[in-house]
Parts: structure tokens; C-alpha cells; sequence
């Protein structure tokens, strides 16, 4: 995260700027732009309008990746994770979702001033995604063998042949037998689909990866697999990473770097180290004391009271403030800024004693 | 697989069995004397029961109808008195009447609506799809008999555009192939739109854009493809309900083909024919559907490989 | 579903709201058309033969929509006759739905032998197109409205039969069913109480959509002769009687057509609104 000076933020951010609808009015961003950044994220919000409801998914998220570095992005179901991961390829259902404010940078270019044309350039060989439902990310009546050189042959013009030889070492590469190169999706299981979903993305060799909970369909043997083939990769090819899970294990094992989202925000981070052992945001704290213990003495499993944020109806100020023991008045009115406690660590919560 | 389709192949045959029992049930139900008929109205007692025993007409109905399957099997349809030919051979000119016919209203029906459909299932919520929408589900309310009428009447009687009745070139076969078509093409479209509709919102089809692959490929070959499948049981099961149609069709545009032949053999009470008719019906039917199916596992993987 | 729940979402439906609209017009102008409509519909006077419709500037003195070639008023004929269409369509379509239902339920459930004899005798029916069918019936048993609706029921139930067996083929397995039995319900129970409600919003669409189809079936089968004989008047035998004087006066014939066409869409469009209504993945 780029090294801004506390007073400096306090001053850009005030509570949500909103771009408003035919005026081109300039938009007021929290943070500068970081030159050496693979990827940044400033100010975005993402809205889904569907038969008359408005579901403010994004709700002004700023995140930076940089080069080679495993970012992950921990929170609830509904807290704008995958939103946030399908904005950032451009790829947000039609009619339906739509970006109301920011930018997404990519090698400090914005990605939504780029053509249809370089957006394809970009998917698949930049940026490439990993889908959360194996099940249902594969295409039933392609092989898995073409599926997993679709981005070879829409990037590169090479022949069916050399297509098909590097598609078959893709999937020796997720421990996949190279005949079974032009079997169906429906004749693999769960995990190996999964598994042809990350060859899939990994065909092109991309910059970012974007992993949008992997393993989430799949049992712990499987997973753990999984891991072990996703940090083998990050340490063979050192692709950046973006790991979108709400299971907070994984982060541990694969990333530097962690996000806390909730409702459509950012509401912790900073290194895997500091914000595990030192949580500072309540609804952080209370995600890792959620987890059961194996060791020590058996103790109440503290959960998280109330009902996750609702998107088409978000709580004013703060959105976590309904469910936090240590809610003010302050938190019921104003949404906190992003403070900076140390160079590893920022949180947005007015409690400064947490 | 062979074996499925060996399976279905015996069950189609056993339901034509079955179907040669009820259209010869049905045409012996309707009372009257058939040798008399047969024989013609000036006959005598005496000649019309010489004939009623030549034609083996006095037999038990199991006998007849035994017979009858003896004789299907070596192609012999029996004998159409009132045309005064083997039924066989009246068919075989007529059948390709009503097959010409219903390939052309059907072939620029499936088309037609395969497109729109696939159009408006990519622009949804466009004019397009309203218009697509509009189409599909007035098609449908339209009763043929009346389109067809109205066709007459847009393109012949005001327009003079094209000829309405009988057979005799290209131009002849045009209002009455868009007649015998356009509930198909209503049909088809909207199935084709919710098919491309339904796929379009899958992970897949999203995924497929992750990877690079720009929209109009996306659309026409990985989309479509999903989305192609439900069309084919439908053209299996809709042909031959075209097919069917055609008696309408042809009375109203005087097209000499089946539809037309059916209606007089009613009338004219000449069961062999009318068994006839009601036989190569069906089996155009099962054939289609039986065709269809077979193209079906073919083409879905998830289906042929076991 | 709440009835509060359902009746809302009925409003909210577009498709729903018009196909209602539609069919409850249509509906209360043919069965009311006995104490309305101007003129006799079975009688008319020679003199009167193909007047030009005259859109009610006469009022009902007139003829709004014109005269036919035996000079009966078409307004009248249009909507008595229109009951009358409605009327079969309405019988038939309780009658194959009830049948079909019954079958379907007893060879989804049973299965066995039972399912393999009436599914054979379903491919047998519905191999045979309906109306090829419904002809040679027709033919056979003479006309009269009584071997109209039997004609009609006996070639259209095979479809609901098929879709209520699929229907409860696919519930039977699913896991409901089986937390019922452990609890100790009867298969008779099982049957009634859980598995037919599920499957009732599919035959209400399947109805909608069977009576629409009915009404055209029965308007192929009057225009052929072979319907409702005149001079009973039938939306399919106004069509006939008008063929011989289409380009000298259409109307006869465009009006039927119109009004049939408009009553199966009010059914198309009840079947869909039908549809998103019960649909629960509809959320609002």
C-alpha cells in the first residue's frame, strides 16, 4: 500500500464522493495514483440494478496490488468480493451491474477507457480469473482440452497441434493425466475441474491472477491440494495474486497481504502477520475468534450477533455499526475513514483503542 | 450406445403397430357396409356379396387385420376404391406434394426463428427481443385457417402479388409455405431466445470472456452450442406435426398433397386410404422424433459417452 | 405461498394482469352474448347479404361488424358463437387435465407395469397428429357437440399425462418424500398431500396453454365441417362460410379470426403471467 502520511488522507477523504449523473464533475480521489502498481483499484463503487432495486455491492474500495505479491480478500458471502473480482476484468453482468464511481488501473492505465478489442488483449494473458463452482465454470460441451487453450488461441496464432501439446502440459501441471485432454467437463470431478478452471487461467502465464474461492466446492483433501499447486505456481512464475475467500486459513498459507471486506468496503488491512495476531477492526476480531481452537481450553465459540449487511439496504455510517458491540453514536453517522496504525496496518473504524 | 438406439428403433415399430390397430379399429367402427361401397351403388345383392368375399371382407376382424400386417409388411397399402388405384400408388404421387410443401414451410421457419431467436436472446430487453417477444407469442395465438386467409387476402386479393390457389411453380408454394410454418417459427423463436437467454447467464459463458475470447465467438460458437440442443428434440417434434398440418394448409390453397386426399377418403369412406393416411402420418412423426433424438446424442457429449 | 403473497405478485405481473384482462372481456361478452347481442345468430335475411360493417354508427341497431352471405349479423354470431367455442374448450380442457393428471400420477408413483402399458398407449396416441386424428373420429362417430368434446379430450390428454409423471418422477426421488415416509405417512398420503400441490402450478400452466391450443383445434376441426355444424355459429365455421366471399367481403372472415386470436392470447399471456407469479425464484 503506498505510503501516504495520515494528515494527508484525513484531508482527501470526507465521506463518500459521488459522481454525479451527466456532470462531468471531477471526482475527488482518496488516494494517488501509484506508478510502480500491477493493479489499482481507487474509489470504486458498484451498483446492481435489478427490477427497480439498487444493490450497492462496491461501496468506494481502494486496493493495490503490486508486482508479485498475493493479496487476499477475506469477508462474507455478499460482502462484494466477487463484484470487485468481475469489475476488475470489466467483465460485470450487461444491463445489470454497473461501475458508479473510480477507476481500476492496470499498469496505470484505466481499464474502462480501453476498447473491446484491448479488453480481450488484456483477459486471459494479463489478468485471468479462476471461478468459484467448478461445476458450473466449465463449458458441458467443449473439451477440457480446448477450454483450457482458449486463451492460447485468442491471444496467440499458433496451430490445433501446438495447442493442443501445451494444453496437455497445463494439465499435467494441475496433476491431471495429459489423455484425458479431450474427456468433458462431466466426466471429472469437482476437484479436477477445478483444476482444469486453474490451468485454464494459467495457459497464458498472466500477471495477476484472480482466484475467486477455488475451493470453496471442494473437500479439505482436495483443497489442501489445490493450495499446495497454487503456491508451487506463485513460486515458479511469481504471478501476483488475488485470493477471494472468506476462509481465513487459506490466506494464511498463500498470501502477504489481506483485505477484510464488508458490505461493498475495506474495512482492515494490512500484512497476513499483523492483522491475524492484531486484529483492530471489530468485525475482523470477530471472524478470527470464530474459528474454533483446536488446542488449549475448550471455550464458548463467540459469534458475530446480527444478520450480514444487506446491499439494497445499507446501514448509515458505519455499515458494520449494527452488529459491533462497541458501536457509538459517531459510528451510527459517519463512515470512518481508513486510518493508518503502523506501515503494515490500516483500519476504518472510529475506535482508536481497539 | 448402439444398443439405445437399436432399443428405440423396436419401440418405434411397436407404436406403429400399435397405431395400425387403432386406425383400423377406428375406420371399421364407422358402420356401414363397406363391400357395398366398394362395390358401387348399382351392384346387386348378389355381386356385392361375390365382392364382399373376394375382398375377404367377411371374414372375422382378426383375420382382416392380420392380414392387412401381412400385407403392409411386403408394402401393399391395399386399394383405393374410390380413386380407383393401390393406395401405394396414389400416395406416391401425392406424398411429395405435402412433403415439398411442408420442407419449405418448415425449412424458412426453422431458420427465420433460429436467427431472431438467437438476436434477440443476445440484445435482451432491446426492441429487438420486444419485437422477437411480440412475434413469438402472437404467432402462436393465430389460428392457421385464419393466417391463412389473411395471406390470400393481403398478397392475392389486394396485392395480386402471388398466386392462392392449386400447384404450379415456386410462386404457388409461397403463401402456403409461410401459412403452414408460421406457428412453428413462433414457437421455435421463443425457445430460442430463453435457450440463448438461460445460457448466456451461465459461469461459463462468463468465463469464457475471462479468458480473452471476444464476444461474437463467445455468442456463436460457445453459446450457441448449449443452446442449440433444445432446438434439435424440438425440430424433431414439431416436422412432423407440420406434416400434419398440411390437411388445413391444403384445403385452403387447394394444394393437392395428402391433407387434401385424407379429407375425401373421409368422405368418400374408403378406409384403406384413410388407414393409409393415418399410418404414414404417424410415422413421419416417430420417424422425425426418432431422427432427432439420434442426431441428439451425438451431438451432447454428456449424453453419448456413458 | 401466502394468498396475500400471490395476489400481490398477480399485480405486479404485466403478462399476468393483461392475459386476465383479455380472457375475463372476452370471457363475460360471450357468455353474456344471449342478452346482448342485436340480432339472431342462426337467422337473417337475404336482403340483408354482405353489408359492410358500419362500426357502430348505427349502435347496436346496426350491424357493427357487418353481414354474412345468408345475411346473419356477424357482431352476434362472433360472440355466441364465441361461447360456444368456449364453452367445449372449457369442458375439454377439465376433462383432459383431470385425466391426464390421474394417469400421469399413477404411473409416476407406480411405475411397473402399470407405467409401462399406459406409456406405450400414450406414444400410440400421440403419435397419431391430433387433428388427422380427431377427423377420422369425427368421421366415424358423426358429428354433435357431446363427440366434439370426446373427440378433443381423447386426442389432447397424452401431453398432461407426460408432464405430470415426469413431474412426480422427478419429486419422488427428491428428498422430501423420503423424510415423509421415515416419518411414517402411507404412500396414499404421500401422494395426495405432498407430491400434487407441487406439481399444480405446472398444470395451471399447462391448462392455460391447453386450452388455447383446444379452442384451435376445434376451429381447424368447425372450419373443416367437422366441428360444430351450422347453423350453430363456431369461430371455425364463420371462417368457412366466409372463404367463398374473401375479396368481395373479408370481414366475415377477418372478425372470427381476431377475436379467436385474441382469446389464446389472453391464455398465452395468463400461462406466462402464471409463471412469474409462481415462479420461486422470483424474489421481490
Amino acid at each position: 500500500m503506498t505510503k501516504v502520511s495520515e494528515s494527508e488522507r484525513e484531508i482527501k477523504v470526507s465521506n463518500q464522493t459521488k459522481i454525479k449523473k451527466g456532470k462531468a464533475q471531477e471526482h475527488e480521489y482518496s488516494l494517488p495514483v501509484d506508478p510502480d502498481a500491477l493493479l489499482q483499484i481507487r474509489d470504486l463503487s458498484v451498483e446492481y440494478r435489478a427490477s427497480g432495486a439498487v444493490s450497492k455491492a462496491v461501496n468506494n474500495l481502494n486496493l493495490t496490488i503490486q508486482k508479485g505479491e498475493a493479496v487476499g480478500i477475506v469477508g462474507e458471502s455478499g460482502a462484494g468480493k466477487t463484484t470487485t473480482a468481475l469489475s476488475i476484468m470489466q467483465l460485470l453482468p450487461d444491463r445489470v451491474g454497473k461501475v458508479t464511481c473510480g477507476e481500476i488501473l492496470f499498469h496505470g492505465q484505466s481499464m474502462a477507457d480501453k476498447s473491446e478489442k484491448e479488453l480481450n488483449q488484456i483477459r486471459g494473458k494479463n489478468i485471468s480469473m479462476v471461478f468459484a463452482n467448478p461445476l458450473t465454470s466449465l463449458n458441458p460441451v467443449f473439451p477440457v482440452g480446448h477450454q483450457i487453450a482458449m486463451s492460447l488461441r485468442s491471444h496467440e496464432k499458433i496451430s490445433q497441434k501446438e495447442a493442443d501439446e501445451r494444453a496437455a502440459a497445463l494439465l499435467e501441471t494441475v496433476g491431471i493425466a495429459r489423455y484425458r485432454l479431450n474427456d468433458y467437463p462431466h466426466q471429472f470431478s469437482g476437484g479436477m475441474r477445478q483444476r482444469v478452471g486453474i490451468a485454464a487461467a494459467l495457459a497464458s502465464s498472466p500477471e495477476l491472477l484472480i482466484a475467486d474461492e477455488p475451493t470453496t466446492a471442494l473437500d479439505v483433501t482436495i483443497q489442501a491440494q489445490i493450495l499446495e499447486l497454487m503456491k508451487d505456481l506463485q513460486t515458479k512464475y511469481s504471478t501476483s495474486l488475488i485470493m477471494i475467500t472468506h476462509n481465513l486459513g487459506i490466506i494464511a498459507e498463500l498470501c502477504q497481504k489481506v483485505a477484510v471486506m464488508y458490505g461493498g468496503e475495506i474495512v482492515e488491512y494490512g500484512s497476513v502477520r499483523e492483522v491475524f495476531s492484531n486484529p483492530k477492526h471489530w468485525y475482523t476480531y470477530g471472524l478470527i475468534h470464530a474459528i474454533p481452537k483446536l488446542t488449549g481450553p475448550r471455550e464458548r465459540l463467540e459469534s458475530i450477533p446480527g444478520l450480514v449487511a444487506n446491499a439494497q439496504n445499507l446501514p448509515e455510517g458505519c455499515k458494520f455499526h449494527p452488529r459491533c458491540s462497541h458501536c457509538t453514536g459517531k459510528c451510527k453517522t459517519e463512515i470512518p475513514p481508513m486510518r493508518t496504525i503502523n506501515a503494515d496496518h490500516m483500519v476504518r473504524c472510529w475506535d482508536t483503542e481497539a | 450406445m448402439k444398443k439405445k438406439i437399436v432399443k428405440r428403433l423396436i419401440a418405434s415399430i411397436f407404436v406403429l403397430i400399435g397405431v395400425t390397430i387403432i386406425s383400423f379399429m377406428l375406420v371399421r367402427l364407422g358402420g356401414g357396409d363397406p363391400a357395398r361401397m366398394m362395390a358401387g351403388a348399382l351392384a346387386t345383392d348378389a355381386e356385392v356379396e361375390e365382392f364382399r368375399v373376394r375382398m375377404g371382407l367377411d371374414r372375422p376382424y382378426i383375420v382382416q387385420y392380420v392380414n392387412y400386417l401381412g400385407g403392409l409388411l411386403k408394402g401393399d397399402l391395399g386399394y383405393s376404391w374410390s380413386f380407383s388405384m393401390p393406395v401405394s400408388q396414389l400416395l406416391a404421387t401425392r406424398i411429395p406434394q405435402t412433403l415439398s410443401l411442408s420442407l419449405f414451410g418448415f425449412g424458412w421457419a426453422c431458420i427465420f426463428s433460429i436467427i431472431l431467436g438467437i438476436i434477440a436472446g443476445i440484445k435482451q430487453g432491446t426492441v429487438v427481443d420486444f419485437v422477437a417477444m411480440f412475434f413469438a407469442i402472437a404467432g402462436q395465438s393465430m389460428a392457421q385457417v385464419w393466417l391463412g386467409f389473411m395471406l390470400i387476402l393481403i398478397f392475392s386479393v389486394n396485392l395480386g402479388w402471388l398466386p392462392s390457389q392449386g400447384i404450379g411453380g415456386f410462386s404457388h408454394m409461397i403463401l402456403p409455405g409461410l401459412c403452414i410454418g408460421f406457428g412453428y417459427a413462433a414457437q421455435q423463436t421463443r425457445l430460442m431466445r430463453s435457450g440463448m437467454v438461460d445460457v448466456l447467464r451461465e459461469d461459463y459463458i462468463t468465463a469464457t470472456r475471462a479468458r480473452g475470447v471476444s464476444s461474437n465467438k463467445t455468442y456463436f460458437k460457445y453459446a450457441l452450442k448449449n443452446a442449440l440442443l433444445p432446438i434439435i428434440t424440438n425440430i424433431g417434434s414439431q416436422f412432423g406435426r407440420i406434416f400434419a398440418g398440411a390437411v388445413v394448409v391444403e384445403n385452403i390453397f387447394n394444394w393437392p398433397g395428402m391433407g387434401q386426399l385424407i379429407i375425401t377418403a373421409i368422405n368418400q369412406r374408403d378406409y384403406q386410404l384413410v388407414q393409409s393416411i393415418l399410418l404414414v402420418s404417424a410415422a413421419m412423426l416417430v420417424f422425425c422424433n426418432l431422427l432427432a433424438d439420434i442426431v441428439y446424442t451425438f451431438v451432447d457429449p454428456r449424453i453419448s459417452l456413458n | 405461498m401466502k394468498l396475500s403473497t400471490i395476489l400481490r405478485r398477480m399485480r405486479k405481473s404485466k403478462m399476468f394482469m393483461i392475459g386476465l384482462i383479455l380472457l375475463v372481456v372476452m370471457i363475460l361478452l360471450c357468455a353474456t352474448a344471449k342478452f346482448w347481442v342485436p340480432c339472431d345468430p342462426e337467422v337473417g335475411s337475404l336482403l340483408d347479404r354482405h353489408l359492410k360493417p358500419d362500426w357502430f354508427a348505427k349502435g347496436l341497431d346496426g350491424h357493427p361488424l357487418g353481414t354474412d352471405s345468408l345475411g346473419r349479423d356477424i357482431l352476434s354470431r362472433l360472440f355466441v358463437g364465441g361461447w360456444v367455442s368456449l364453452k367445449i374448450s372449457f369442458v375439454v380442457t377439465l376433462i383432459s387435465m383431470f385425466l391426464g393428471a390421474l394417469v400421469g400420477l399413477v404411473c409416476g408413483y407406480y411405475g411397473g407395469v402399470v407405467d409401462m402399458i399406459l406409456m406405450r398407449i400414450c406414444d400410440v396416441l400421440a403419435a397419431i397428429p391430433q387433428l388427422l386424428m380427431a377427423i377420422c373420429i369425427v368421421a366415424v362417430l358423426g358429428s354433435g357437440m357431446g363427440i366434439l368434446i370426446f373427440t378433443l379430450t381423447v386426442t389432447g390428454w397424452v401431453n398432461t399425462a407426460r408432464l405430470v409423471r415426469s413431474a412426480v418422477l422427478g419429486m419422488k426421488n427428491k428428498e422430501f418424500v423420503s423424510a415423509s415416509r421415515v416419518l411414517g405417512a402411507n404412500t396414499n398420503r404421500i401422494l395426495w398431500k405432498e407430491l400434487f400441490p407441487n406439481t399444480i402450478t405446472q398444470l395451471m400452466i399447462a391448462a392455460s396453454g391447453h386450452f388455447g391450443g383446444t379452442i384451435l383445434v376445434e376451429t381447424s376441426l368447425s372450419y373443416l365441417g367437422m366441428g360444430v355444424a351450422p347453423p350453430t355459429p363456431s369461430w371455425g365455421n364463420m371462417i368457412s362460410d366466409g372463404r367463398a366471399y374473401l375479396s368481395s367481403a373479408p370481414w366475415v372472415v377477418i372478425f372470427p379470426g381476431i377475436a379467436l386470436a385474441l382469446t389464446v392470447l389472453g391464455f398465452n399471456f395468463l400461462g406466462d403471467g402464471i409463471r412469474d407469479v409462481f415462479d420461486p425464484k422470483n424474489i421481490d
